[in-house]
């Protein structure tokens, strides 16, 4: 083979991480050597990313953006990943084609799934030529107002608004203005009235001392700060946005600079904490130390801050804008509300329909149980400070529930979900459900799933809802998640807490009421499952508390105390049954208990109770039905019965003549002729196991 | 090599220009590009940066005014 093939064949296919950067290599080498048609040849059934992405790339060359368009669909990761800069180029062909609003789609998504300063740089021109295929339909005007080169931070933070449908026209005063544009009466600031004045300050601007005397450095420092806010809130109507300051990464005090009272770092962080106590309710903080933390000592660049004062380092920029971006978002009500969940694989590992409850991957001791369940955790938290959680996963719905109602190491657990479509659907039809039961727009949801199909499909078919790249790799769902801030809140309310009890109801409510409409769906929607069985010393306790606090659905309202109902378990001349009843929301546990007295070929009901949380489901059918065919098997003929009303069960008044049952022309007292009984069909109630 | 630095610069100029037409030569210099200012210069030094796996120094950040001034650099560290 030629030599040069060779080389730029292993040279994609062992690229690893810089691809982009070798495929851009091979294919300058490949045109260099005039070899293009030979390595397409070569390249007719590519193996891997690497030859994928080089085959569009050179197709695209030789034969234009026609050809090569299905071929850069395919250049998609090992685990099925959109490649962020892949999309960016597609976006690029839009463009040239003239399909602004297609090239503004492949943006957006590139955008969402990059943190990479290297794509936001070659993003900013395209996306400028496609502005309107992003369909802004809100403006918002950001002041610029640091020590630092904002200009970088800019070209990000506009893509960023862009893509969340922003339209944001920016204010930076000259370089080194700030503080006078904030002072002076008539600057350009003052005229431009931001809605948001973004204080991007750093280290530098406080002029502290490595170790200083005393706190009057850092008092001063605080003092100018509440100034420029003092001055900012001056303007009409806007908010600020200030960053917080990082230390230094270098500090020839080493430890001491901590240690020290007055230390550079220890003031730094006082200065903050200061900060955070003074910022009343139009100043939002942005914790950089915090930021600056996982960026690992790349926080910074000394040289570009040199020749170009650029702060912090352009890598970090996307992730800073991204802090900043959502602040503006949280605050226009724009932050996401409702993460619409996968199960199986992305809520635990493997698939619970095949791998059974006892073999998915879900807390200890697998360290990809833990994974999972960590990602659970954090879900959990996000929950309870009003995020709203539901589920929409392919699975059958009693798989699911076992695990979401028994798993032991299930953090999230069925009333965690405010909704769950659980069941053979595709997801797209499944969200728009979700959506239109919660009363939510479909742009306040984020949706997330293992499977690349299915993301694929949910961002064709819904644009407006955000689904982020998941590798399939549980420690990295959370960063996948978070990197968005797509829940960002700046303050918490008690009704945050409490949003989704309120949620869960509402969507109930919603269930409840399609019921009028439409009992039988209703009914059939709940996958209700039922069991029964003789009272035993295990269930008698709880039939002994059903006996003595069912008021409603109770048709003689005995009162029985353990003993006596212990005394009819054992002895023959009494049938004592159990019910429980399970549905897609809940375990109902034990509901429901039937006694009846047997004196030869006669039935007596003894008791007959229900809990009132299923009344309406069915179950008294199911009992009735129970009850008249152990009766025939016995060889019973007729079974008795009485309604003893009380100042509560008039809901049971009907219960007897609706079975059949006849007066026997005492007040109360009935009988069922047990040969000419008819049993009512139960057929939303499948009988199971169900604990 | 020589070649194929600049076209793998040109790739970059396209991309940060976002003008797939753009044709630079070793001459091409900050005031033939009207959109070459000292933000794009950033932009482009990052880009290089990243491309070729290189850090550029102090001296070469202030010196580098053509593609040239590039090639020259790129080429001082893949000797």
């Amino acid at each position: 083979m030629n030599p040069i093939l060779e080389i730029i064949r292993s040279l994609v296919e062992n690229a690893g991480t810089d691809l982009r950067r070798a495929v851009s290599l091979a294919a300058a080498m490949a045109i260099e050597s005039g070899s293009q048609q030979e390595i397409l040849r070569e390249l007719e059934s590519p193996t891997n990313l690497g030859s994928r992405w080089l085959r569009a790339a050179l197709t695209e060359r030789a034969h234009g953006a026609g050809a090569a368009k299905p071929l850069w669909e395919e250049v998609v990761d090992q685990n099925g990943c959109e490649i962020p800069d892949v999309m960016l180029h597609c976006a690029r062909m839009l463009a040239r084609s003239g399909d602004i609003n297609g090239a503004a789609a492949m943006i957006r998504i590139a955008l969402h799934n990059s943190r990479e300063y290297d794509l936001y740089i070659r993003a900013e021109t395209v996306a400028r030529k496609c502005r309107t295929g992003f369909g802004s339909k809100r403006r918002v005007k950001v002041a610029l107002l640091s020590s630092s080169t904002t200009s970088l931070l800019r070209g990000v933070l506009e893509l960023q608004f862009l893509r969340d449908g922003l339209e944001a026209e920016f204010y930076e005063p000259p370089f080194g203005t700030y503080f006078q544009e904030l002072l002076r009466t008539d600057s350009g600031l003052k005229f431009f009235a931001p809605d948001y004045t973004v204080l991007l300050l750093n280290w530098r601007d406080l002029g502290l001392s490595g170790i200083a005397a005393n706190g009057a450095e850092s008092e001063r420092a605080i003092e100018r700060v509440k100034e420029m806010w003092q001055a900012a809130m001056e303007l009409p109507s806007g908010k600020i946005i200030q960053t917080t300051f990082t230390p230094p990464q270098f500090d020839a005090n080493y430890e001491l600079s901590s240690l020290m009272a007055h230390g550079k770092c220890r003031t730094i962080r006082s200065i903050n904490e200061a900060l955070y106590e003074a910022r009343g309710d139009r100043v939002i903080l942005v914790d950089c130390e915090r930021i600056a933390a996982a960026w690992n000592g790349k926080w910074e660049e000394p040289l570009l801050w040199s020749s170009a004062k650029v702060y912090p380092a352009p890598a970090v920029l996307p992730t800073l804008g991204e802090h900043i971006a959502s602040c503006v978002r949280t605050e226009l009500g724009l932050a996401r509300k409702l993460l619409i969940l996968d199960l199986d694989n992305t809520l635990w590992g493997g698939v619970v329909g095949e791998d059974g409850l006892n073999g998915i991957q879900l807390g200890p001791p697998s360290a990809i149980g833990e994974r999972y369940q960590e990602f659970q955790q954090y879900l959990k938290d996000l929950k309870e400070r009003g995020v709203l959680l539901a589920l929409a996963s392919k699975n059958n719905r009693e798989d699911a529930m076992e695990v979401l109602l028994r798993h032991p190491s299930a953090v999230l657990r069925t009333d965690d979900f405010v909704s769950m479509k659980v069941n053979w659907e595709d997801k797209v039809t499944n969200i728009r459900k979700i959506a239109s039961e919660l009363r939510l727009g479909l742009d306040s949801i984020v949706f997330l799933d293992d499977n690349p199909a299915e993301r694929s499909a949910v961002r064709r078919e819904l644009p407006e809802v955000i689904v982020p790249e998941l590798s399939g790799e549980p420690a990295e769902s959370i960063a996948a998640l978070e990197c968005g801030l797509y829940f960002q809140a700046v303050r918490l309310t008690d009704e945050d807490r409490t949003r989704n009890a309120s949620y869960f109801a509402s969507a109930r409510q919603a269930e409840m009421s399609k019921s009028v409409g439409n009992v039988e769906d209703y009914l059939a929607e709940l996958s209700m499952r039922i069991d029964c069985g003789a009272v035993d010393a295990e269930t008698s306790i709880r039939v002994t508390q059903l006996i003595n606090k069912t008021n409603q659905f109770n048709l003689t309202t005995p009162r029985y105390s353990h003993e006596e109902v212990e005394a009819r378990m054992k002895s023959p001349q009494f049938w004592c049954r159990w019910y429980r009843l399970k549905d897609r929301f809940a375990d109902h546990g034990l509901i429901g208990v039937l006694i009846a007295q047997v004196t030869g070929k006669h039935w007596n009901v003894d008791a007959w109770l229900m809990s009132c949380r299923v009344i309406g489901r069915g179950v008294e059918s199911f009992m009735f039905r129970d009850l008249v065919q152990f009766a025939r098997e016995s060889g019973a003929d007729r079974i008795t019965a009485r309604y003893i009303p009380t100042s509560k069960n008039v809901l049971v008044a009907q219960l007897l003549p609706q079975f059949g049952f006849a007066e026997t022309g005492k007040t109360g007292d009935f009988v069922l002729d047990v040969s000419s009984a008819k049993l009512s069909e139960c057929k939303f109630l499948r009988e199971a196991k169900v604990a | 090599m020589v070649m194929s630095t600049l076209l793998q610069l040109n790739i970059i100029f396209q991309e940060v220009f976002d003008d797939p037409q753009l044709v630079v030569e070793p001459g091409t210099s900050s005031s033939d590009l009207a959109d070459w200012d000292s933000v794009a210069q950033v932009k482009l030094v990052l880009a290089i940066e990243e491309v070729f796996g290189i850090r550029l120094s102090s001296d070469e950040l202030s010196s580098i005014h053509t593609v040239g001034d590039f090639m020259t650099a790129v080429a001082r560290y893949k000797s």
